[in-house]
């Protein structure tokens, strides 16, 4: 005995539309979401570690050091893949003035996250995330 | 019907393979950033630097993939920089596909005793 199904004129439907909206409104909403979360928590954690490293390396020198910070933050933009201008530096301090020994530093670094971010493709710009850092300076500090 | 759970198959294993990829990425990142925090407060910066990285690689990525990350460190112990770099190469899961090579850096401000 064979079974073949033949079909119901009730259950007749639009294979080739629910094929496209299928792909356009589930599928590749889905991978386009599922490819950007690494790039957000990528950027996150560049943004957390310039941050880190930026006020610490003002805290060790003493003194508010923003070019030197700059650069440091620069260099982990680089290392990390983000372009020029993707980490913004801002500094708790003012330029050139001596750290209190004791006191604290706090670097902010914003970064530009994408709303859509596709490997080897490209990225659009969505908001911005803020990652702060506060180091505490050495109490016992020697000046020259 | 085979033929589109088969083609839906590949584009699955296809998304899973690079998320994978991209998780290994984000450990090479990871690890030459603690490499760097580390070599940046040692004695012997460069030593420090590698094996924390090599460290961090072990334990996130499998053998075979953090066999691909070639992992060097440079800066001085005089210099006011420390610089972790990794050379990574992965294969992806289809056999005929080239492997996905980056090359990711950090660096750290050398904390040095006056």
């Amino acid at each position: 005995m064979t079974l073949r199904w033949r079909g119901d004129a009730h259950e007749r439907g639009f294979a080739a539309l629910e094929l496209v909206a299928g792909v356009a409104l589930l599928v590749l909403p889905v991978a386009l979401l599922v490819l950007s979360l690494p790039d957000w928590s990528a950027r996150q954690s560049a943004a957390r570690f310039a941050a880190r490293e930026a006020a610490r390396v003002v805290s060790l020198a003493g003194v508010c050091d923003p070019d030197r910070a700059d650069s440091l933050v620069a260099a982990v933009a680089d290392g990390a893949g983000l372009g020029s201008g993707e980490l913004h530096l801002a500094l708790d301090c003012g330029a050139g003035t001596p750290l209190p020994r004791g006191g604290t530093v706090t670097a902010r670094v914003r970064v530009v996250m994408p709303a859509v971010a596709v490997p080897a493709v490209g990225s659009v710009p969505g908001w911005s995330w803020t990652a702060a850092h506060a180091e505490r300076v050495d109490p016992y500090l020697s000046r020259p | 019907m085979v033929t589109a759970i088969a083609l839906s198959l590949v584009v699955f294993v296809s998304l899973a393979n690079v998320e994978t990829m991209l998780f290994a990425r984000d450990a090479v990142r990871a690890a030459v950033d603690e490499g760097a925090r580390a070599g940046a407060r040692a004695d012997d910066p460069q030593r420090a630097c590698e094996a924390r990285a090599r460290a961090v690689l072990d334990g996130l990525l499998a053998p075979t993939a953090r066999s691909a990350v070639a992992v060097t460190c440079r800066g001085g112990a005089s210099g006011a920089w420390i610089e972790a770099r990794a050379d990574a190469a992965l294969d992806p899961w289809w056999p005929g596909l080239p492997a996905w090579t980056f090359t990711t850096t950090s660096t750290a401000g050398r904390e040095v005793l006056p």
